[in-house]
């Protein structure tokens, strides 16, 4: 068989993708030209929450610690835009650079409290601290709001303040200049070992890593990202309110994760994006909509643990699996473990 | 794993959430929560039409009161063949889902999908504060049903009005009415610990001592308490009176800690906390309990009697504040409509609604230059009639408006309820 050598495999491999990105992006790019001005709203939204979503699967899906208190990082976000942007005049660079410090911070404290904790107990922790942060911003009234939040957040400090498709623009840059630098990361050493944590902490720790501190980056540079998340939420909303900190958002972010596919770096974004319009469709055909989430959710647990881009993977692996079919790798016995290196580059399964 | 096995789920999945997508689905063009009345066809009048968008909870803790409200307006409308003031009405819902991210996305698909000249509804204030600066900004007017906040009614000249009260409009009268008819001369407030707690009990509060009374203790307990008992036992036994804020299922485990530890102080409350949602449940423990609200079932009017009756007949059991809400903003609407000549944009409807005068269930209804409603307030007492549990009416302080009896531009400097909370018993 006439085989291509594996260096032509992985150009031709990364050349498809980029030209995959660049199409996207061209796409995203030409949105405002195209979509009714309430479709923009709604996919300025889907960037806020893809970017949420891709900040907190850098702990979830690639370190293997399931935060079920993420949502206290965006609404960090949300709050330090409300609080500065009514209260004080500070330029838009500054209140970015606040929430990038803000949102580190918070990371750098879940992620002490959590140096030993796994699994359920990772959870549970997670969530606690959330639940405090929570009530912070529930009975600090005069700085929050209350439950009242703070509303009539404007978007003067903005660059360009005024017009919707260019805040779906700037917002469309930061989400592109995050994932990128989240991408970056992820392929750093410091990214690999974060890895590691899910691949086995015991083994990361026996050849001498302080695999404590990787916790702590982890959660810091994901709570840095989910904060600019809630940032962005917070402009685009023109309000910040405690149920951006509430318990129902860590837990639709973890969905969003699962869904699209945790061990992809573009599972969650995907995710997000089907869910939110799936949400937004259904609740405006029947007033039953979190019925039909609910089913979607279940069957997504039941028959797609591995999200949208894992079946996708899996597919393709057969297919490809079919047309290089011979006699003895049959008789070898074939097995339906994820094969990671042999997946495209946009749905990359492992950062090897 | 065989290929067919493999697509199976994936079929399955899609499948399922297309069947399911599809069992609500009535008018998918049309977009929409449909409508009981008139959905289908749009409905057209000899003047016009109007797309009405209904923005009130179907899902969470709120639904129920959603629900009832949005009830009330299409029982109104109904009544009057799907037209108000000859306009014909198009009803759309969207589902604000108790979240400002989700009302919000919601409100603009309400004005810029569905085309909604008027936006009706909101329960939870902090969702209100969230979308009426776009509702503001588009130029659509927002006749608010439920959400309380006393912040929301400041602004004169805004296109906002609100049929229901202020966290304060209905206790305020109370805080008189307690301490001068009533003679109780010393009172322990208990309340939820959050912004509609802090300003009803901080209006009974503030026109209580004004009028010569003592508060003497202020306990506030969490949303959604589920063990009473530490509250309940801390409650000062001097006290002439406890004045409650504890609406919802808060009032059910209230009362029932309350009798539970046999304390017999008498209890005036915050009407939301004798709701007739709640009564049937609560039913002996909420005997006696004394209460201020803007709405009773039993008013004796000609058009609360059209209310209930028309109500009864359709959902057989009692009429409440949330429904009485309803019909009174579509009662609202075909008056200010009735104002309007031809197509009615935003800026005609806001300044019709602003002399808008009707005699609603409750009794008369306006509104003051801040848009909020001015209506009398009634002082009610649960007691059985008939062998069900009613807010007997006994006595009424008429055209009650949000700022009571107090000089507007003084009511305005005084600090918020939220910053007063935890000083009235000091």
């Amino acid at each position: 068989m006439n085989l291509p050598s594996p260096g032509d495999h992985v150009k031709s491999r990364r050349l498809r993708s980029a030209v995959v990105l660049g199409v996207l992006l061209l796409v995203l790019l030409a949105l405002p030209f195209v979509l009714p001005s309430f479709y923009l709203f709604v996919a300025t939204r889907i960037l806020a929450l893809g970017l949420f979503a891709t900040a907190f699967n850098i702990v979830f899906g690639f370190g293997g610690m399931p935060s079920l208190g993420h949502a206290a990082f965006f609404g960090l976000g949300a709050y330090v835009v409300g609080i500065a942007s009514t209260r004080s005049d500070l330029p838009f660079v500054v209140i970015v650079v606040l929430t990038l410090v803000a949102g580190t911070a918070l990371g750098v404290v879940f992620g002490l409290f959590n140096l030993r904790a796994k699994g359920i107990y990772l959870l549970l922790l997670t969530l606690a601290l959330a639940q405090a942060a929570y009530g912070l911003a529930f009975q600090q009234v005069e700085l929050t709001g209350g439950d009242n939040g703070i509303s009539g957040i404007t978007r003067e400090g903005v660059p360009i303040p005024g017009s919707a498709s260019a805040f779906y623009w700037l917002a469309l840059a930061m989400v592109v200049v995050s994932l990128s630098l989240m991408w970056a990361f992820m392929r750093s050493p410091v990214g690999m070992a974060i890895t590691g944590l899910r691949e086995s902490e015991s083994r990361l720790a026996a050849t001498g890593y302080r695999v404590g501190s990787y916790r702590v980056y982890a959660f810091a540079v994901s709570g840095a990202f989910s904060a600019v998340a809630g940032l962005l939420d917070a402009y685009l909303l023109g309000s910040a309110s405690p149920s951006n900190m509430a318990f129902l958002l860590s837990a639709e972010v973890m969905v969003f994760a699962i869904l699209g596919g945790a061990a992809f770096f573009f599972g969650p974004f995907l995710g997000a994006a089907v869910i939110l319009s799936l949400e937004l469709y259904v609740s405006t055909l029947t007033s039953r909509w979190t019925f039909v989430l609910g089913i979607v959710y279940v069957l997504t647990a039941l028959f797609m643990s591995d999200g949208i881009l894992g079946r996708i993977a899996y597919l393709r692996r057969r297919a490809r699996r079919k047309t290089a079919e011979s006699p003895t790798r049959a008789a070898a016995g074939e097995t339906d473990v994820a094969v990671p290196a042999d997946t495209d580059d946009l749905v990359e399964e492992r950062h090897t | 794993m065989s290929k067919r096995r493999a697509t199976r789920p994936l079929v399955a999945l899609t499948a399922a959430t297309l069947a399911l997508a599809g069992c609500g689905s009535q008018a998918p063009s049309s977009g929409g929560v449909s409508a009981d009345s008139g959905s289908g066809s749009a409905q057209e009048g000899a003047n016009g039409s109007l797309t009405v968008g209904l923005l009130n909870p179907l899902t969470g803790p709120f639904a129920a009161l959603g629900e009832d409200v949005n009830a009330g307006f299409e029982l109104y409308l109904d009544s009057k063949g799907g037209q108000l003031s000859d306009y014909g009405i198009n009803v759309v819902k969207e589902d604000p889902a108790n979240d400002p991210g989700v009302a919000t996305t919601k409100a603009r698909q309400l004005v810029q999908q569905e085309g909604a000249g008027i936006v009706i509804g909101l329960v939870n204030s902090g969702v209100a504060y969230a979308v009426a600066p776009y509702l503001e900004s588009a130029g659509v007017p927002l006749m608010i049903t439920v959400a309380g906040a006393d912040g929301l009614t400041r602004t004169k000249g805004g296109n906002l009005f609100r049929v229901s009260y202020t966290g304060s409009q209905d206790t305020m009268p109370a805080g008189d009415y307690v301490c001068k008819e009533l003679g109780l001369k010393t009172a322990a407030i208990v309340g939820l610990d959050y912004s509609f707690g802090w300003e009803a009990s901080g209006g009974f509060a503030r026109t209580y001592e004004d009028a010569g009374c003592k508060v003497v203790q202020e306990l506030y307990a969490p949303l959604a308490t589920q063990d009473w008992a530490p509250y309940v036992t801390q409650i000062n036994r001097d006290a002439d009176v406890v004045f409650a804020v504890t609406p919802g299922s808060d009032a059910v485990r209230f009362l029932k800690a309350y009798r539970g530890f046999g304390l017999d102080t008498p209890i005036f409350a915050q009407g939301s906390t004798t709701d007739e949602q709640l009564l049937p449940t609560m039913g002996e423990t909420a005997d006696g309990v004394m209460s201020s609200l803007h709405y009773s079932p039993v008013i004796d009017n000609p058009a609360n009697k059209t209310f209930v009756d028309a109500w009864t007949e359709k959902y057989d059991r009692s009429t409440n504040q949330y429904a009485e809400d309803g019909w009174a903003a579509a009662q609202a609407l075909e008056a200010a409509l009735s104002d309007v000549k031809g197509e009615p944009t935003g800026d005609g409807i806001t300044n019709a609604m602003r002399n808008v005068s009707i005699d609603a269930p409750r009794g008369a209804l306006r509104f003051d230059e801040y848009g909020q409603a001015i209506y009398d307030v009634y002082m009610r007492k649960v007691t059985k009639q008939d062998g069900k549990w009613v807010n007997k009416v006994v006595d009424t302080v008429p055209a009650v408006n949000q700022f009571y009896t107090y000089d507007v531009d003084e009511y305005l400097q005084f600090p918020p309820y939220d910053k007063l909370k935890g000083t009235w018993a000091k």
